[in-house]
């Protein structure tokens, strides 16, 4: 049986900025049987979504094809050309991108871009087109159709536009379906839900399958065959379990390690009977919408913040978990101080601390310190690593330059970076050492309390793996108190002695950590686990292609 | 449409305060001139002929001798009626004096106006398709030597090029001001060119830059990978989201056509309101003064609420971004 897809000696090349030309894919060679599935993994940078536009014939601007040649069936995908490209193109070959909100035409409603590759990739013709984009929105699950037709992409949720953009690419029957990252943007539930669509939609076309991801987990789930990516080369391929259960590479095993999983130890114990650090009493928090008229005040729509109570023993760390919208991030910048206006109390070691970060002490704000998501909008790109430390020490503890030095490098010493980073500015770190002097920021001013919003979500998972080592280590060595916010249940359970769970902006369970994820009492939170667990399980059911539970499918 | 009714009425209050503002600076600009209009209109030898006690009358007769403050009053009172009142010399109404030359520059401004966005947006879109290409190049360096060139340069290089070298065209324009449109527009054709110029290249480096933006954005990828051929995602999906940095550079240029209309106008002795401009603050005309700048502010307000609007219909996100938390 000859091959549907057949990669072979492909080399990829892009132009750098000075000039010289570097292989973004070396020598890549995959033969995909029709209606396999096939994972592509890798860290960002490996050549991964490379790859997989090759398969349209696509690349990014500045690259090219070097060597090498792509077939679907055969057809010699790379000489096609001008009007039998774009057949090709969403007709036999169809892509998923990665971020749903940008990869659909802002001004345009979805009905209106699903009725122009209607048009393009069938015969129909008048009220057919309409009826056909309707047809294909239900297929995807997309609630009341005809309504959603009529509404722009960011009028509607992250899952539907995914929802909108597969059904996009259902119109010309691809026989070959190419996602890249489709669901990383989207939250574990509704990530749950588009996996368990692709896969119907997969099994119903026949087709084959190239799926791009940096979650192992996911493509575990989704596909019978992988490929394992590293600086543009393929350093693995093979059966999918064959591969998790035996890696036949160093790096592949590392990659599989660091998957964060939700069987995971959490932390060792904090010191018996410490006192309470944390306060927070009935805290709640609702946006004003501005009126639209000068001079009047909105009325206050649905609170994001409803009645939240918790406390925090000192050396503990509070897991707070939830989806986008619950609330999470409010809760730090309320506790940061970064958004002023909330209901009820927040009490440090016995103490109220007021809303605006201006109207605290000077002491209080040295106390509270905040690490953030996205490390190099949170670092000044202006100034030197030596700069950003060096300044909060003087400000906090009135040091000498000198001794502000000397403290600033024993602070980066402490997240294992040597005193040559001191000179660097922060856009020549990699993300990790980006986030690391983040750590090192907020650390040097000896803190009571820590917040981390997210502080892991940008990094791959090696990275990722790392600095929750690191911060782990960190945090039982300072028996330091903190509250570490994550929409990943794997990585809060890796981190927290007591987790909380955030929806819709109240608190649906807050508990010790083992009796959160073990034996949870809210419904909310059992959800969460199941997409947390989705890919984990498994292995019973050996005549499913995908082991994702029924009950998320809904 | 809620929101979009509001944003209308926030910006039209706001455009109220803007005009209050803008008469306030116009008449402290035309106070602080030095000497007042019957200084300016008597000449230094007949002025030996009046009594002190003659000039004060005849400033009393012009309601030049009141507080700075009671004639803004009544100046302001004027404005924002639309009542201009008489000029100070002739005593005839300043609306009279100045609706042919406003009426001149307007077709002139006008065609000038609508004009540019389009020869801007068939350029832009023209070099957009090859960013980097030799027309790209050739545009993007023609608009760059034409930006930078002040608005007189660009006037007096077309009277030699096409008025003295070509003879295409009369240097100096000899027409009334009463003359009938079809005949004003006739010889607007130089003096709107000449304001096309600088007005394009600004607003074609606009678009340009918000093509080459959209073009290489992720919704075009997901487009072009859906087999959507290229004139539609240039059309269609790109231009859309290009225009509307374009049009608020629009709303600019016409700011800039109004000082720009003053300069062509001089240069090519076009019967204008910049002519009339010009003459009536060197006769200390301080109605006829504060009525044209009035008006201009007014053209200016008018254009950004257009540009704004338009701005609205092209982009949904604007349109509903109040509704969205």
């Amino acid at each position: 049986m000859s091959a549907h897809v057949k990669i072979n000696g492909l080399t990829i090349t892009y132009r750098d900025d000075a000039g010289e030309e570097t292989a973004a894919v070396r020598d890549a060679t995959i033969e995909l049987a029709r209606g396999e599935t096939l994972g592509i993994v890798g860290e960002s940078g490996s050549g991964k979504s490379t790859l997989a536009r090759s398969l349209l014939a696509h690349t990014r601007a500045g690259a090219r094809f070097a060597t090498g040649s792509v077939h679907l069936g055969d057809t010699d995908v790379l000489a096609l050309e001008g009007r039998d490209l774009r057949r090709f193109r969403g007709g036999r070959a169809a892509m998923v991108p990665q971020n749903p909100m940008s990869s659909l035409t802002p001004h345009m409603t979805i009905g209106a871009q699903l009725e122009e590759l209607v048009r393009l990739q069938t015969d129909l013709t008048g009220r057919a087109v309409h009826a056909h984009a309707l047809s294909l929105m239900e297929r995807t699950g997309l609630p009341d159709p005809e309504l959603l037709a009529r509404r722009y992409p960011h009028e509607i949720s992250g899952g539907q536009r995914q929802r909108a953009v597969i059904a996009a690419a259902l119109i010309g029957k691809p026989e070959l379906i190419v996602l890249d990252e489709p669901t990383t943007a989207l939250d574990k539930t509704v990530e749950a839900r588009v996996l368990q669509l692709v896969a119907d939609v997969q099994k119903d076309l026949g087709a084959t399958l190239v799926y791009v991801s940096h979650d192992l987990n996911v493509i575990r789930a989704l596909c019978s065959r992988i490929v394992v990516m590293k600086d543009g080369v393929i350093i693995e391929q093979g059966d999918a379990e064959r591969i998790f259960n035996a890696p036949g590479n160093a790096y592949t095993r590392s990659l599989i390690h660091a998957i964060p999983r939700i069987d995971v130890e959490g932390p060792l114990p904090p010191a018996a009977a410490s006192p309470i650090q944390l306060e927070v009493r009935n805290l709640g928090f609702s946006y004003h919408r501005p009126s639209g008229f000068p001079f009047r005040k909105a009325p206050a729509t649905r609170p994001t913040l409803d009645d939240i109570s918790l406390s925090l023993r000192k050396g503990e760390t509070l897991g707070l978990v939830g989806e986008s919208g619950s609330g999470k991030s409010t809760v730090a910048s309320l506790i940061a101080g970064a958004v002023s206006g909330h209901e009820g109390r927040i009490i440090l070691d016995g103490e109220v601390v007021s809303g605006a970060a201006r109207k605290r002490s000077r002491d209080m704000r040295r106390r509270i310190q905040m690490v953030f998501q996205d490390p190099l909008s949170a670092l000044n790109p202006a100034h030197t690593v030596e700069e950003i430390l060096v300044r909060p020490l003087r400000l906090h503890f009135g040091l000498s330059p000198a001794a502000a030095r000397e403290k600033a490098a024993t602070a980066l010493q402490e997240m294992e970076l040597g005193p040559e980073f001191l000179s660097r500015r922060p856009r020549q770190l990699s993300g990790g050492q980006q986030q690391r002097v983040g750590f090192a920021r907020a650390l040097a001013a000896e803190p009571d309390l820590l917040i981390c919003d997210e502080v892991t979500s940008a990094l791959d998972v090696t990275i990722q793996a790392n600095m929750l080592s690191l911060f782990l280590k960190v945090q039982r060595e300072r028996a330091m108190t903190c509250i570490f916010i994550s929409h990943d249940l794997a990585v809060i359970a890796r981190v927290s002695h007591r987790i909380a769970v955030l929806e819709k902006g109240q608190l649906r369970e807050i508990g010790n950590r083992d009796s959160v994820l073990h034996t949870p009492s809210n419904a909310y939170t059992r959800r969460l686990l199941a997409a947390a667990g989705t890919h984990l399980r498994g292995g019973e059911d050996e005549t499913a292609s995908l082991r994702i539970p029924q009950s998320l499918s809904a | 449409m809620y929101a979009v009714l509001a944003l209308i009425v926030r910006r039209l209050l706001l455009s109220g305060v803007i005009l209050v503002l803008v008469s306030g600076t116009v008449f402290i600009g035309t106070e602080i001139l030095p000497g007042d209009a019957l200084d300016a209109t008597i000449p230094a030898d007949e002025l030996m002929y009046y009594s002190d006690d003659d000039l004060a009358r005849m400033r009393a007769e012009l309601g030049l001798d009141k507080s700075a403050a009671e004639r803004f009053v009544n100046v302001f009172r004027g404005l924002v009626t639309f009542d201009f009142g008489v000029t100070l010399m002739t005593q005839e109404s300043v609306i009279d004096s100045i609706i042919h030359p406003l009426l001149n520059s307007l077709i002139m401004a006008s065609v000038a106006i609508v004009l540019t966005p389009l020869v801007s947006v068939v350029l832009g879109v023209w070099a957009a398709l090859k960013p980097g290409g030799r027309i790209d190049g050739a545009v993007s360096g023609a608009t760059l030597f034409a930006y930078s060139m002040p608005d007189f340069v660009v006037g007096n290089v077309f009277v030699i090029v096409f008025a003295i070298w070509l003879g295409l065209a009369p240097a100096v324009l000899m027409i009334t001001e009463s003359a009938p449109w079809y005949q004003i527009l006739a010889v607007s054709v130089l003096p709107v060119l000449a304001l096309t110029v600088s007005g394009v290249a600004y607003q074609f480096r606009l678009l340009r830059a918000g093509m080459v933006e959209a073009l290489g954005s992720e919704f075009i990828e997901r487009a072009r990978l859906s087999g959507v051929p290229e004139w539609r995602l240039v059309i269609t999906h790109a231009l859309p989201a290009a225009l509307v940095p374009m049009l608020n550079g629009t709303a600019q240029f016409v700011a800039g056509i109004i000082s720009g209309v003053v300069v062509i106008e001089a240069v090519f002795k076009f019967p204008g309101i910049g002519i009339e401009l010009i003459r009536s603050i060197s006769q200390r005309e301080v109605p006829t003064v504060q009525a044209i700048t009035f008006l201009a502010a007014f053209a200016v307000i008018a254009s950004n609420l257009l540009a704004d609007i338009s701005i609205l219909a092209l982009d949904p996100r604007v349109r509903r971004a109040r509704n969205d938390r």
